[in-house]
C-alpha cells in the first residue's frame, strides 16, 4: 500500500493550514491575556505544591 | 482484507501525522509567545514546564523510596520559591528580572537532572508511533 500523490498534497496542504492558522491565533495573543495565563499557571503551582506537602 | 489493511495504514499515517503536528505546534506556540513578549513569554513556558514536571512527579513518586523522595521534594520547593522570586520581580519591573531568572534555570537544571535520573521524565518516541 502507498499513499497516492493526492492524498500526500492534501495531507500536506492540512497540516500547512493548521500551522498557519495556529501561528495566527498565537499571534493574536495580547499582554493581558499572557498575564491571565500566567495567573491560571501560578495558581496551579500552588495547588500542585499543596499536593506535595499533603 | 487488502482494502481493510489500506485503511489500517492510513489511520496510522493519519494518526502519526497529528501527532507530529500537534508537537510541533505546542513547541512553535511556545516560541511564538516568548518571541512576542521575551521576559514574560520566558517566565510563562518555564512555569508551565515546571508544574508539568511536579504533575509527573506527583503522578510517580510512590514508586520512590522516602530517601529519593527527600532528595527530590526539597528542590521542588526551591523551584517554586525562585519562581515567585522571578514572577515578583517581573510585576516590580525591578532590574532584577535577569538575576532571578538565572537563580531559577540553576535550580531548574538540578531539578530536571534528578527527575530525569530517577526516571521520572524520560525521553519517548510518540505513543504508537512505530508501528
Amino acid at each position: 500500500m502507498t499513499i497516492t500523490p493526492k492524498q500526500f498534497t492534501f495531507l500536506m496542504m492540512t497540516i500547512t493550514t493548521a500551522m498557519k492558522w495556529a501561528f495566527r491565533k498565537v499571534g493574536e495573543l495580547t499582554e493581558e491575556e499572557l498575564d491571565v495565563m500566567i495567573a491560571d499557571e501560578e495558581r496551579r503551582t500552588e495547588e500542585l505544591t499543596s499536593q506535595l506537602d499533603g | 482484507m487488502r482494502l481493510n489493511q489500506s485503511k489500517c495504514f492510513l489511520t496510522r499515517l493519519v494518526v502519526l501525522a497529528s501527532c507530529v503536528v500537534i508537537g510541533l505546534l505546542t513547541g512553535c506556540a511556545a516560541h511564538q509567545i516568548v518571541k512576542q513578549y521575551p521576559v514574560k513569554g520566558s517566565y510563562y513556558v518555564s512555569r508551565t514546564t515546571f508544574n508539568d514536571a511536579l504533575e509527573s512527579y506527583l503522578d510517580s513518586r510512590y514508586t520512590l523510596s522516602e530517601e529519593d523522595r527527600l532528595k527530590i521534594e526539597p528542590i521542588f520547593h526551591e523551584g517554586k520559591t525562585a519562581l515567585d522570586l522571578w514572577g515578583g520581580a517581573i510585576k516590580a519591573d525591578d532590574g532584577t528580572i535577569v538575576d532571578k531568572q538565572d537563580a531559577y534555570y540553576k535550580i531548574k537544571d538540578e531539578l530536571f537532572r534528578l527527575l530525569f535520573q530517577y526516571g521520572i521524565l524520560t525521553l519517548s518516541p510518540v505513543e504508537g508511533g512505530d508501528g
